[in-house]
């Protein structure tokens, strides 16, 4: 009777830790989230001072699902989703390729290459502001440091001597070019840390497995792909799930490379969403968080398998 | 059966290596270089930042600096010193808030199974992979209603409860690697659950607790999203915010002063790397040190 007893305050002990946190999130995070859920379905203007208990305000009407059907409709959302889905998949592929590709070079050279991880990684401490308006300047025409530097080598020359296309001046005003521009920025910054993840992950493998792949006389490319890829499918897994997670909801580079965007046509989902937001259209932007919702469901389950396979090891 | 040994082998081996080399060192340049670049930009005049690209600044123009800090810039409405002292105040409540509040949570979420437990876990977890865009609207409306929007107040709410998910899980893994001897040993000298928590489980967790920590610092600090949709009024402005909308006027931008509010921001952050860098990167390395 006494052991219940006091099990039962141990719990409540624990509720009262429990407590400031399960306030503050469920006030400012869950509730939110809930109430945009339902925001969807109804049409108002977000300029007239709403009760924020949305249902109530006279200024609201229920249409139902019209505005996720406006939203999956309309061709800019479409065209929005499909450069957020290029940039999820070429800073997938371009972290994993070349993340994997440095830290596999630097483990070549021990503490030297260490080094080399650590200062590659310095991007990091940037924010995406910063990083944005550097490379706006790094991309702007004649006194960038791109384009300088593309004058200063002859490299157009050189390119058109051997019947080349030339690269273009200034990525971020040419709308062929923006996604390119952002992708470039994106994992200069991103690479660095993804290296470290694969460096760790690399670290993890038995040094007898390297010995015996030397004595098989395996090149290089025959060790990544058959024994030590298979080796890291976790690390890999992990990885993926990062940069997929942070590129789907990618928003300030963009929008400081493209000023709001020039281009119209060059949004991401994020940016489509704030576009709305920004004129006061309420229930639209809502349909779009759901969509967004949506594919964060997807790699929330995609991490919990993720998680359970590794404790149950 | 071992490669032999030749002259052609220890060539290309050697050339292999070399070429190895070359790569980490060019991406090391390119890492760093934007950097220095940046650095020369902020002392240098509009005029000579178009005439002399490359070169070193002939006479540095410290008063880039000055100018950025007390006035910033011709399209701004607040100074970079301004809003660097409100981004001081926003990071630095939250991540007391999240210190004091986290670890707490973390711990009660690491004990065994009780009523409840898995669902709140569960629930918080979930909340690392919500976008930030998802309930922004929702969010606003809210914060209206409190009238919260354009305060640091609301602000340092919003990151404390959009930043718990992600300290939390952190801290949790820090009680979840206690080995269980140990609290049973204080259960045994009559310590009771809170000072169990107090003096010998959130000692032993903090390194990793300050893991989330500075990782969410650098995240908060660096935030634009949410100031860009929270905050109208120029004297709330964060450095971020300040930052985009500060040196550009329509037509052209202070590229000198600009670099140097650049410079002036990142400046903290770099100091917290580099009194971390080895605590970082074990985060980053054990995958948990990532804030998407």
């Amino acid at each position: 009777m006494k052991m219940v007893k006091a099990e039962t305050r141990k719990t409540l002990v624990l509720y009262a830790l429990l407590a400031p946190t399960l306030v503050l999130y469920l006030l400012f995070f869950v509730y939110p989230v809930i109430n945009g859920l339902t925001m969807g379905l109804y049409k108002y203007d977000i300029r007239v001072p709403l009760n924020y208990f949305i249902f109530f305000t006279p200024h609201t009407s229920y249409v139902g699902l019209q505005n996720y059907i406006f939203v999956a409709l309309d061709p800019l959302f479409q065209h929005a989703l499909e450069n957020t889905l290029i940039i999820m998949a070429a800073n997938s592929v371009a972290q994993f390729l070349i993340g994997f590709g440095l830290a596999w070079l630097a483990r070549k050279y021990g503490k030297v290459g260490d080094v080399f991880l650590s200062v590659a990684l310095i991007p990091i401490v940037l924010s995406f502001v910063s990083v944005g308006l550097m490379w706006t300047w790094i991309y702007s025409p004649s006194f960038g440091l791109l384009d300088s530097m593309i004058n200063y080598l002859r490299i157009n020359g050189a390119l058109r001597f051997v019947g080349l296309p030339t690269i273009p001046v200034s990525l971020t005003s040419n709308p062929n070019t923006m996604l390119l521009s952002v992708l470039l920025a994106a994992n200069w910054q991103g690479i660095g840390l993804y290296a470290i993840i694969y460096s760790a992950g690399l670290r993890t493998i038995p040094p007898s497995i390297y010995d015996s792949m030397k004595i098989d006389g395996l090149s290089d490319l025959k060790k990544i792909t058959r024994v030590i890829w298979p080796m890291m499918k976790e690390t890999i897994a992990l990885a993926l799930v990062l940069v997929l997670s942070s590129s789907f909801k990618i928003f300030d580079l963009v929008y400081t490379l493209t000023g709001e965007g020039p281009h119209i046509s060059d949004d991401v989902i994020s940016l489509y969403l704030y576009r709305y937001l920004k004129y006061y259209e309420g229930g639209q932007p809502a349909a779009v968080a759901f969509f967004m919702l949506m594919i964060g469901i997807v790699l929330i389950v995609v991490q919990f398998r993720l998680f359970r396979g590794r404790s149950e090891k | 059966m071992t490669s032999e040994y030749s002259p052609w082998n220890w060539l290309r081996s050697r050339f292999t290596r070399t070429v190895g080399f070359a790569i980490l060192i060019l991406w090391s340049i390119a890492a760093v270089y934007p950097f220095i670049w940046t650095i020369l930009a902020s002392l240098k005049t509009n005029q000579a930042l178009t005439s002399n690209i490359w070169g070193l600044p002939s006479s540095p123009q410290w008063q880039n600096y000055i100018y950025a800090w007390t006035t910033g810039g011709s399209g701004g409405s607040t100074s970079v010193g301004n809003a660097f002292m409100n981004s001081v105040i926003v990071t630095t409540l939250t991540i007391v808030i999240l210190f004091v509040v986290s670890p707490m949570a973390a711990y009660a979420l690491a004990q065994a199974e009780y009523r409840g437990k898995s669902t709140w876990l569960y629930l918080l977890i979930a909340g690392m992979y919500i976008a930030p865009q998802v309930s922004l609207i929702p969010l606003l409306i809210l914060l209206r209603g409190l009238s919260l929007t354009n305060s640091l107040l609301g602000l340092i709410l919003v990151y404390v409860s959009s930043g718990l998910p992600y300290s939390v899980f952190i801290s949790r893994l820090g009680f979840l690697s206690i080995p269980s001897s140990l609290e049973d040993a204080a259960k045994v000298d009559g310590l009771s659950t809170f000072q169990t928590y107090w003096r010998v489980a959130l000692p032993l967790a903090m390194p990793t607790v300050l893991i989330g920590m500075i990782l969410e610092a650098i995240f908060v600090w660096n935030d634009f999203l949410y100031p860009l949709v929270l905050i109208n009024t120029a004297s709330s402005n964060t450095l971020q915010l300040t930052l985009y909308n500060n040196f550009w006027n329509g037509f052209n931008r202070q590229y000198g002063a600009m670099s140097a509010g650049i410079i002036i921001s990142t400046i903290p952050l770099f100091v917290l790397y580099l009194l971390f860098s080895e605590r970082i990167k074990k985060g980053i390395a054990a995958g948990i040190g990532v804030k998407t």
